[in-house]
């Protein structure tokens, strides 16, 4: 088990009002699963993934990552989590804009203090060998978010964490995205959660969990089956 | 991440920045270059003072009759036989020879100028070493009583006017009298320039006598002489003398200097302060413009304390760019002032610029840079990741 989510509840305060971004909620990830978190916005899939992703910490409930009991953490082994055993890609790329495609992958393995360096790998790995030392203003949408999937491997992670990773792409563009993380799941064993609304992708995942007003409606279920509970 | 890596990420984001970093440590060069130029050149006089003093070392005591008011001292009475004798009785005293001080004007060629002059008895001539002069052309005088005289550099040269040179064997004329020059005093950055020195008997000869108004002891023994002389002049009621050594002329000398060089510090430090501010501003600026990014490096596994170290870090280097460009700039305009005062006759004020100077110069704006970069970097460290990558 790799993620095993037990009563987790988050409450945000917002001014007056408290909002319930998740509500009781129970998952369990196996090692090697690539599975999809559809919802619509505002459902909580977000805050999902940040207390997943060790950015965020739950209101109640238990959450044990790779074997550590994530809320006896402190802060600082909480920035260890998140360097040694995650990969994050968002939905905006996120890159340092006055750092090239190559150094931006290095910044990670730096941080983590790890001696490896395979960034220059990574990035041929995601098809960008010949743009290495461009800006990300040089590159297109697409060329970005790969620069991004290719940091976000660069450590190594058990885990990878996408948020929308093709919420700013055009369609074969986000279809090379989804390509390179599957491969990266079969071929290699990762573990990925990919949130999103779009079915394309939802239905490319092995497995669907569909989230509304906090809640899980369903596990591991069908594109169709999803789009319904959705409506 | 390692110290060097935080240097290359740090260098990448500033030199994108390269308009503000510049405009931002601005305010440290000018006060870095300021404390640079001042120090250099009051370092570099003190070490000419203290070069010239110690060419009098511990042999020479002088006095004359009068109060001291730092540097407005001036000559108000005579040295009696009775005070001479005393004082040439002193213990650690070798020989205490009286002279007679004045400032007189004199005519050369179809020049004149004032000078000021040392009535004293050849036969004393030889002790003029103790007080550092050296002769550059010529001897000294030798002759007690016919009109000779040695000239100090600057009336060698005729004040700086070529057509009015004086050399030696030349004639120049002197409370009315027609004396030969003998000798020319090698030129120093001190007094001796524009002295001459006149011989007691041809003077007596001109005025009938002779009242001494200053005495140059030469001692054997510096401490036992000081103390005994200091003694005898507080026991003494009435006339007032003043006592001039070596140690007492640079502690004077650099107390003034040192004055100055406060002075000038404090003036320095205002400017200092205010590019504090300024760099305080850009860091928030900063802090404010990468709140995203910051979340971002938290995401990727930074924690709280490599953040506030990435932040204070880029604030002193901030600061110590100031420094480096401080330094280049202080260098050439102290080596400029140097010219400059060196054309104007003051070739006592030349720069000293010693490794400490240096030193002082990189790390103080350094540290002033971490200290005006430390509450934006607090607030940077303090960043919650979650917010920062949603924050719009």
């Amino acid at each position: 088990m790799i993620i095993k989510l037990e009563n987790v509840t988050k409450i945000y305060k917002i001014g007056d009002s408290y909002i319930k971004a998740l509500d009781n909620i129970n998952l369990e990830v196996e090692e090697g699963e690539l599975i999809s978190i559809m919802g619509p916005s505002g459902s909580g899939k977000s805050t999902l993934l940040s207390i997943i992703g060790c950015l965020d910490k739950p209101t109640s409930g238990k959450i044990n990552l790779f074997g550590f009991d994530i809320l006896k953490l402190s802060d600082k082994e909480l920035s260890k989590i998140r360097k040694n055993y995650i990969g994050f890609i968002f939905q905006q790329f996120y890159l340092f804009n006055y750092l090239n495609a190559l150094e931006n992958v290095e910044l990670i393995t730096k941080i983590a203090n790890k001696k490896n360096n395979k960034a220059k790998e990574l990035l041929e790995k995601v098809g960008l060998g010949n743009r290495l030392y461009n800006l990300p203003n040089q590159l297109s949408g697409g060329q970005q978010q790969r620069v991004v999937i290719a940091r976000a491997l660069a450590n190594d992670p058990k885990l990878i964490l996408a948020d929308e990773p093709t919420g700013n792409l055009d369609e074969k563009s986000a279809n090379d995205v989804i390509d390179i993380l599957k491969k990266l799941n079969k071929e290699e064993g990762k573990t990925i959660a990919i949130v999103t609304h779009d079915p394309r992708i939802a239905e490319q995942t092995e497995r669907i969990v569909v989230i509304r007003n906090g809640k899980i409606l369903s596990d591991n279920t069908t594109v169709d089956e999803a789009l319904e509970l959705l409506k | 991440m390692k110290i060097d890596d935080y240097f290359l990420f740090i260098y990448k984001y500033l030199s994108k920045k390269k308009l503000r970093t510049l405009l931002t440590s601005i305010g440290i060069t000018i006060g870095v270059a300021t404390i640079f130029v001042l120090v250099s050149l009051s370092q570099g006089l003190q070490n000419y003072i203290s070069n010239q003093l110690s060419t009098l070392g511990d042999k020479v005591i002088f006095i004359y009759p009068g109060v001291s008011k730092g540097f407005s001292s001036s000559i108000n009475g005579f040295i009696s036989n009775t005070f001479l004798e005393n004082i040439q009785r002193l213990p650690g005293v070798q020989i205490a020879i009286p002279e007679y001080l004045i400032s007189t004007e004199i005519y050369y060629n179809n020049n004149y100028g004032v000078a000021t002059v040392y009535v004293i008895n050849t036969k004393y001539i030889n002790y003029l070493k103790y007080d550092g002069y050296q002769i550059y052309q010529g001897s000294l005088i030798n002759n007690n009583d016919q009109c000779q005289v040695d000239i100090g550099y600057n009336i060698y040269k005729g004040n700086n006017n070529p057509n009015d040179q004086i050399n030696v064997g030349d004639y120049i004329n002197i409370f009315n009298q027609r004396c030969e020059v003998i000798g020319i005093f090698q030129e120093t950055g001190g007094g001796f320039n524009n002295e001459i020195i006149f011989p007691e008997g041809y003077y007596k000869k001109i005025f009938g006598n002779i009242n001494y108004n200053y005495l140059m002891i030469i001692v054997y023994n510096y401490n036992l002489a000081y103390i005994a002389i200091n003694d005898y002049i507080n026991s003494l009621k009435g006339q007032s003398y003043v006592i001039i050594t070596a140690k007492s002329l640079e502690s004077e000398i650099n107390s003034i200097v040192g004055g100055l060089t406060i002075f000038s510090l404090i003036i320095a430090s205002v400017s200092l302060l205010i590019s504090a501010i300024n760099i305080l501003n850009t860091m928030y600026t900063s802090v404010l413009e990468r709140y995203k990014e910051i979340g971002l490096l938290k995401a990727l596994g930074m924690d709280n304390n490599e953040v506030l170290f990435l932040f204070l870090l880029e604030s002193g280097i901030i600061g110590l760019i100031g420094g480096i460009f401080g330094i280049i700039f202080g260098y050439i305009m102290s080596n400029i002032a140097g010219f400059i005062f060196k054309s104007m006759g003051f070739t006592a004020l030349q720069p000293y610029i010693s490794i400490q100077l240096i030193i002082f110069s990189l790390l103080f704006p350094f540290f002033i840079g971490i200290l005006s970069g430390t509450i934006p970097a607090i607030k940077a460290s303090r960043i919650d990741p979650m917010i920062a990558l949603r924050y719009e």
